[in-house]
């Protein structure tokens, strides 16, 4: 999977799961104060990932991650590695 | 949703004031307590800020004239003292008469690998008998209030420390959520409170007895993204010592797109709300506008 298809995924939740506006999907959009997800939404986030990716996120990785691109990178490492 | 309609959700009093009532309770019955309460705590408290949403939860959800809503919110006022001497005398290793009604429903699930999710209300007193719905098997983990009073979260962990119960305060920095998932990875049954918005802004919502107010969308949400099973439970006090808990299953349809699934789910926890309240409209303990 390449970069632009786990930003087309990631930007498809974003949108039908948490119902984000696509005005506030950009690269440096911040998870929280931007896109205001919130602590519940990250316990969805780990379902949804693995679903979408194949992969379990440990939620203590994500600590550093407050950005969408951050996200996406994070997701593309994880892909790499698998 | 703004935030001025959020209650903090402590208990009233100090440290200081909780200890002495834990001490007062190892030897004095509750009822004594009650009565004190009802003469020299009520009237005090019922100037300060939770009169008027309580007062008006009686004018305009049931339709209670001046003086009947005035009644009527003296008596929540003293309903709710009573509910906070019951804990405060169960931290001081006092007991009550619990009947369950519905228990089977529990059992079933709690028999179950599966995790599944108890959703509460600040409608009763659920510390005091919640927490007699565990099993052997399953761990019961609870999602509490973060800020509360360190002599009430003190005196939890002391009563929790020998049992499978365990509380997770929603913390400011999210450090709960790694819990949260772990608790539903691990197959444990995780109780979450579906009426008041605490560790989250977002809402769903929906009438309420006849009025329209937003419940937290989380719950609900968390529930619905793993297909979870769920039960209501809510603990009313129905005499002195004794009190009644209320299981009962809430279903909506696992195959239907999750907005619809959420929705379903929110509007069978409202509907059982209302029930319970409707029947026992002085434990509503919401001391904020809780309508819109």
């Amino acid at each position: 999977m390449n970069r632009a298809e786990i930003e087309e995924k990631v930007r498809a939740f974003l949108i039908n799961d948490f119902e984000i506006d696509e005005n506030k999907i950009f690269d440096d959009a911040r998870l929280k104060e931007d896109m205001r997800l919130d602590s519940l939404d990250y316990v969805d986030i780990v379902v949804i990932v693995e679903q979408n990716f194949g992969f379990r996120i440990k939620l203590e990785e994500l600590r550093d991650v407050t950005t969408l691109r951050q996200f996406c990178d994070y997701i593309e490492t994880k892909i790499a590695t698998k | 949703m703004s935030t001025e309609r959020k209650w903090d959700g402590t208990t009233y009093g100090n440290g200081w004031m909780h200890r002495s009532l834990i001490r007062l309770l190892r030897y004095l019955d509750v009822r004594i307590l009650y009565l004190f309460s009802y003469i020299f705590v009520i009237p005090p408290c019922m100037l300060g800020p939770g009169y008027k949403p309580i007062y008006r939860y009686f004018r305009q959800c049931w339709h209670n004239g001046p003086l009947k809503a005035f009644l009527n919110t003296y008596r929540l006022h003293c309903m709710f003292a009573q509910a906070v001497i019951d804990r405060f005398a169960m931290y001081a290793g006092k007991h009550f008469e619990v009947e369950i009604e519905g228990y089977e429903h529990y059992q079933r699930l709690a028999q179950r690998p599966e995790a599944f999710i108890i959703l509460s209300s600040h409608a009763g007193n659920y510390e005091i008998a919640g927490y007699s719905l565990t099993a052997d098997a399953k761990r019961f983990n609870a999602v509490v209030y973060y800020g509360e009073k360190a002599s009430v979260t003190d005196n939890r962990n002391k009563m929790f420390a020998h049992t499978n119960i365990r509380m997770i305060p929603v913390r400011p920095d999210m450090g709960h959520l790694f819990e949260l998932n772990d608790v539903l990875d691990k197959g444990e049954t995780l109780s979450i409170p579906a009426d008041r918005l605490f560790g989250s802004k977002k809402t769903i919502t929906k009438t309420f007895l006849g009025r329209a107010a937003d419940f937290p969308l989380g719950p609900f949400s968390v529930t619905t993204m793993r297909g979870l099973d769920v039960l209501a439970v809510s603990v009313m006090k129905v005499k002195a010592k004794a009190y009644k808990i209320y299981v009962s299953p809430l279903f909506y349809d696992k195959q239907a797109p999750r907005k619809e699934q959420t929705e379903q789910l929110s509007t069978a926890f409202v509907r059982q709300l209302e029930r319970i309240v409707s029947r026992y409209p002085h434990q509503w303990y919401n001391f904020y506008d809780f309508w819109k």
